[in-house]
């Protein structure tokens, strides 16, 4: 025990300098990166920067905790704050902005590891989780203030306070995320949807909605609040009329466009802030009925940026054409000409004899296969569907229509079916900063099998569906469907019927899952054939361009 | 089932005001100009739209629905009639708060719904939401207009399961409800798509489906037992076409038919081919008939574009689009389980009556009621206002309308008392229907009548002469008469004794072994006409000299004023009586087969 006090103490004093051993320790790895020998890509350098930015929100989050630990404990809790550093450091590489529980900091650094005992070191590492594990939950018990207090003093600590803030949608279990996205949809009179059945743990973060229960009977009739346009698009995104992500953007713009149209001024107000204002509800009632898709995520940002590059003094006629004609350009440009340019592209690694596996319904992949066909490209294609929605059947019936000679499996026949393809083909939801692809659940599982079967897989993806976000699992943001799709109607049957009554029983209906970028081989864009771990790059080009 | 709350409904920084333009999503019309024509009895004197149900006007139950679920206005087409009713109805105006332009349609002329839209349209600017004022129901709203809005729809509308009415109806024969012609519905998989409709009437041998819808939807769910409750949400083209095309002349018996034939034709489908092979032959025709219905939005390409990348499609099992690509398209929202009723038969009426409590939150009695500690008035019963009910009155699953007047010893049950209504002492009545300004007299006992608009069932002065007072009864289509009333008011010369008898005549007729109870009071009358009335009874009753039985075998029959004017007919009673009744039957055309004239022509 004694020892304990001893190393605490140091400790203690160590914490006093942890920012500067901080930004040394900070240096130190870019300075190895560098003299490992391997030249420093642009996207590596990005990636470094962005596991800083990531390290620093992980320990603000512990400084935080830990502030309020000392608060409450005795002096010698507060070690967590320096403990946290080497770990923080060595898991940065997978880290993730996860929303809880960091686990807790084990292993400290072999410098300061005096003489100990494994039970000892065990009591100890008990001691200390225990502590932390009281600390959260009073830290649930009680918001408000004090952890206000911490945090800011926790960004007055930080060298560089960054505040990015975790979306609303990811934190569905903590109460005080959803008062607060409660309140802001009241101040936007925009109904808050209700959660429906029991979610299945590690998933109770996320929202999950049921189809019967749409957002409109909260509202009035004639919505007054919300524009038609709007009404009508939200519907058609809960209801899946409108699915896939280009389909949901054009959707999307072709909804602000009317929006647009039916916009005036009112006195004293300005174009380019109000019409911002306008459109917030607007999206934060889309949001409820679905959450929105990456791409929709930069179409909006694209939108808002050129409501507020509207000078004031431009007329309100003049800026409604300006922007209407900026919504036709963003999709002319960026979805239909980047469909023909990735088609062009991909059109070059298709060759004659092909056999190509496609999963479910793409629009680019299709597009871009009945694009092969009209260039007298002989091949055939394996789609591969999977429950609950089945898209692919939408798939088939598309490419058989226009004559290209297709079979149709399941999932669970993929391996199976592997050996006489020779490319996939996969569309992607979108593309992560770190070189994942996020697309329809089970992509990852059939660039997996693909892998293991040596295909080469290739992700086709336009760049405007490239999103800043980093994930490396599919826990942490993820959609959860309607639970009830997964219930199945067999001879007049329903099994799953009263689901809702079985406390042991949960259905997972996941949306999403990120395939990892060594199962990519390829990602064609309308930039070029890319890989995968370029994306920040075009990211940032991107971001320089605009 | 009650509508979830609406919390956003009264939000003051709505777009359409903020931004200043009409353009709105949905305009409310309100079809309140009918004439009930099959419930004369009761629109008589009170048009339907007024008639009260639950001591509301009819009217105000769409009304009130249309307001609840966010409706600032409401264009309401109507009668002159009815709309001076309205305006001197100060109740429905506190009641109301959405803002109501009211339209005048002529009374007389054979003005369909359809027509009064044609009326109206300059002040349609967008899609519409049209409802029948006869309409009481509970239905959540915007599953029919999602259906609607999700779907771009040309046409949505509302349908519920037919209701068994278990009351029992005035003057109603056997099993009525049979004669009504069913309508044959076809929907899809998913019970939202309206592909087909037909009704009974229009089918000569049997039912005929195109080939061009089940070449599209396969399996088709053909549906019968449903009630159309005419609340339909239509598109703005639709109006545009009614007025283009001025054959149609009703919504629901031209204008639904024919959207839900037209998505499977070719021309509306096809009509990009057309365009490309024949456009200028089509222009022209474009221009010669333009009776199309030219279903079109503003960036039709782009909406084409985000569903052709949509990977979403309606059916499965053929290689075509989603939708087929018709741009028609029509959908039903069909009510399993909740309130739907449409007021236009007695039935209905008296059904409405009994569940109409349920839809609206005030209490049941008027706090402006007077009513007696010493009476009971059962929970399921509404009192109107400035009611004035005495004591050891009973009252059960009754609506007792305003400022009526319920004197001691009442009983009335399973009956609707409209306005105004007095009803003396010891009276009893059983599933009745009251009209207005109605007088009942003394000890009367009314079971399962219709008594008219100011009708008056009345002990006359004493020693009078013979009062018959009549009393109407309509089952659905059908005019019947009732039982009538034979006060007699015995009067030995200077000796005034009362005496009322009832008989419950049974009557068997057709072989239908229906039991009506119908009653008859019998009395004696004035001497003058007491000794032909006594010759005349003495054949059956003999044991009874001032009792006269009717046995009820007048039913079916209408006995008009002027009958009960001529008091002499009863001189001559079984030959006048009996002319009087073939005359008057056959004047009114009832293409009844008399019943029971024979058993009369005995007496």
């Amino acid at each position: 025990m004694l020892l304990q006090q001893q190393r605490k103490r140091s400790r203690i004093v160590k914490m006093a300098d942890s920012g500067v051993t901080d930004g040394n320790e900070k240096k130190g790895d870019i300075e190895r990166a560098k003299n490992e020998g391997k030249e420093l890509t642009k996207e590596e350098k990005q990636r470094l920067r962005k596991e800083k930015k990531q390290q620093k929100k992980s320990k603000e989050k512990k400084d935080d905790k830990a502030i309020q630990e000392s608060g409450k404990e005795t002096k010698g809790d507060s070690s967590a704050v320096s403990a946290p550093q080497p770990s923080t450091q060595s898991t940065a590489q997978k880290a993730v902005p996860a929303p809880v529980s960091v686990p807790a900091p084990e292993a400290p650094t072999p410098a300061e590891k005096p003489p100990k005992s494994k039970a000892e070191l065990k009591a100890e590492r008990r001691a200390r989780q225990e502590a932390e594990r009281a600390s959260k939950q009073s830290k649930k018990g009680d918001p408000g203030p004090q952890g206000a207090v911490s945090k800011s003093k926790a960004a007055t600590n930080e060298l560089q306070p960054v505040v990015k803030r975790l979306p609303e949608h990811i934190q569905v279990d903590n109460p005080d995320v959803l008062k607060k996205l409660a309140k802001k949809l009241e101040r936007q009179q925009i109904p808050l949807r209700l959660d429906y059945g029991y979610k299945v743990s590690l998933f109770s973060h996320l929202h999950q909605y049921s189809r019967k229960a749409p957002l409109t009977q909260q509202l009035s009739i004639p919505s007054t609040v919300i524009h038609p346009a709007i009404v009508r698009l939200g519907l058609q995104y809960s209801q899946g009329i409108v699915a896939g992500s280009n389909a949901r953007s054009i959707a999307l713009l072709h909804a602000f466009k009317q929006v647009i149209r039916d916009y005036t001024t009112p006195p004293n107000e300005e174009l380019s802030r109000d019409l911002v204002n306008r459109l917030k509800p607007y999206i934060s009632f889309l949001n409820q009925c679905r959450p929105l898709s990456a791409s929709m995520g930069n179409a909006i940002k694209y939108v808002k940026k050129e409501i507020s590059n509207i000078p004031s003094q431009c007329k309100e006629e003049e800026a409604k054409r300006k922007l209407l004609f900026c919504i036709e350009w963003y999709i002319k440009e960026k979805i239909i000409l980047a469909a023909k340019a990735i088609a062009e592209s991909s059109i070059e690694k298709i060759s004659d004899g092909d056999v190509i596996l496609i999963y479910g319904c793409s629009s680019l992949v299709n597009h871009i296969l009945c694009e092969a066909l009209e260039k007298n490209r002989k091949f055939r294609v394996i789609v591969v569907d999977s429950r609950p929605r089945l898209e692919g059947r939408e798939a088939l019936r598309r490419l058989v229509q226009r004559g290209i000679s297709c079979t149709y499996v399941l999932i669970s026949a993929v391996s199976y079916i592997l050996p006489e393809v020779s490319k996939v083909f996969l569309g992607a939801h979108a593309l992560l900063a770190n070189g994942y692809v996020m697309s329809r659940v089970g992509t990852s599982q059939i660039a997996l099998v693909a892998k293991a079967f040596n295909v080469p897989v290739l992700v086709c993806c336009e760049t405007y569906k490239f999103c800043e976000r980093v994930q490396t699992d599919s826990f942490v943001s993820n959609e959860l469907d309607d639970p009830d799709d997964l219930i199945v109607t067999r001879n007049g049957q329903t099994h799953l019927e009263h689901w809702q009554q079985e406390p042991p029983l949960g259905l997972l209906n996941l949306v999403y899952d990120v395939t990892p970028p060594d199962f990519v081989d390829l990602v064609i864009t309308e930039l070029g054939m890319i890989p995968c771990t370029s994306v920040p790059v075009v990211l940032r080009v991107k971001n320089v361009d605009q | 089932m009650r509508l979830p709350p609406l919390s956003y409904r009264d939000s003051r920084s709505s777009w359409t005001k903020n931004t200043g333009t009409d353009t709105m999503e949905l305009q409310a019309v309100l079809m309140a100009a009918g004439g009930g024509s099959r419930m004369t009895d009761l629109t008589y004197n009170t048009p339907k739209p007024m008639l009260p149900v639950g001591n509301k006007p009819l009217m105000w139950y769409p009304l009130n629905l249309l307001e609840r679920v966010g409706f600032e206005e409401v264009i309401v087409i109507t009668t002159k009639e009815v709309q001076k009713m309205m305006s001197t109805d100060s109740k429905m105006k506190r009641d109301i708060k959405m803002k109501m332009e009211v339209v005048c349609v002529p009374e007389d002329g054979d003005m369909g719904t359809a027509d009064a839209l044609r009326h109206i349209q300059q002040k349609i600017k967008t899609d519409i939401l049209v409802v029948s004022c006869d309409l009481i129901t509970d239905v959540a709203l915007h599953e029919v207009v999602d259906l609607f809005r999700a779907h771009n729809a040309t046409l949505a509308m509302l349908m519920s399961k037919a209701h068994e009415f278990t009351e029992t109806v005035p003057g109603q024969k056997g099993k009525k409800r049979t004669a009504e012609q069913r309508d044959f519905v076809g929907v899809d998989e998913s019970g939202k798509r309206l592909l087909f409709m037909a009704n009974e009437a229009d089918l000569e041998d049997g039912l005929s489906v195109r080939k061009s819808i089940i070449r599209k939807h396969p399996r088709m769910h053909i549906k019968t037992g449903l009630v159309d409750a005419h609340l339909y949400c239509l598109k703005k083209a639709v109006v545009d076409f009614l007025t283009e095309n001025k054959s149609i002349s009703s919504i629901r018996g031209e204008l639904v038919p024919y959207l839900v034939r037209k998505q499977f034709s070719k021309t509306t489908n096809s009509q990009k081919v057309k365009e490309d092979l024949e456009d200028q032959t089509q222009k022209k025709n474009d221009c010669s008939t333009n009776h199309e219905l030219l279903i079109s939005s503003r960036d039709e390409p782009l909406l084409q574009l985000a569903q052709e990348r949509s990977c979403w499609n309606d059916h499965r099992g053929d290689m075509s689009e989603a939708y087929h690509g018709g741009k028609l398209r029509c959908y039903v929202h069909i009510m399993e389980q909740g309130l739907c009723y449409r007021v236009n038969t007695l039935a209905a009426y008296i059904e409405a009556n009994r569940q109409a409590p349920k839809l609206f939150e005030e209490p049941p009695v008027h706090p402006s009621a007077i009513i007696s500690e010493r009476c009971q008035v059962g929970s399921d019963s509404i009192i109107g206002e400035r009611c004035q009910i005495a004591e050891k009155t009973s009252i059960k699953r009754s609506t007792i309308g305003i400022s009526s007047n319920v004197k001691e010893k009442v009983k009335v049950t399973n009956s609707i008392v409209m306005h105004s209504v007095t009803i003396e002492e010891g009276c009893n009545i059983q599933g009745s229907v009251i009209c207005s300004n109605a007088i009942i007299g003394r000890g009367a006992d009314l079971k399962y009548c219709l008594v008219g608009n100011g009708q008056r069932i009345e002990p006359e002065a004493p020693c009078a002469s013979l009062w018959l007072t009549q009393i109407r009864v309509s089952a659905v289509c059908v005019r019947v008469c009732v039982c009538v009333f034979v006060f007699f008011y015995v009067c030995v010369r200077a000796c005034a004794c009362v005496c009322v008898h009832y008989i419950d005549g049974e009557v068997r007729e057709h072989g239908q072994n229906r039991t009506t109870r119908n009653s008859t009071a019998a009395a004696c009358s004035h001497t003058h006409t007491h000794t032909h009335t006594r010759t005349l009874l003495t054949r059956e009753h003999s044991h009874a000299p001032f009792v006269l039985s009717f046995h009820t075998t007048v039913a079916k029959l209408i006995l008009s004023n002027r009958f009960l004017h001529t008091k002499t007919c009863l001189c001559g009673w079984n030959t006048a009586l009996c002319h009087h009744l073939f005359w008057i039957s056959t004047a009114e055309r009832t293409n009844e087969v008399i019943v029971g004239t024979d058993q009369l022509m005995e007496i």
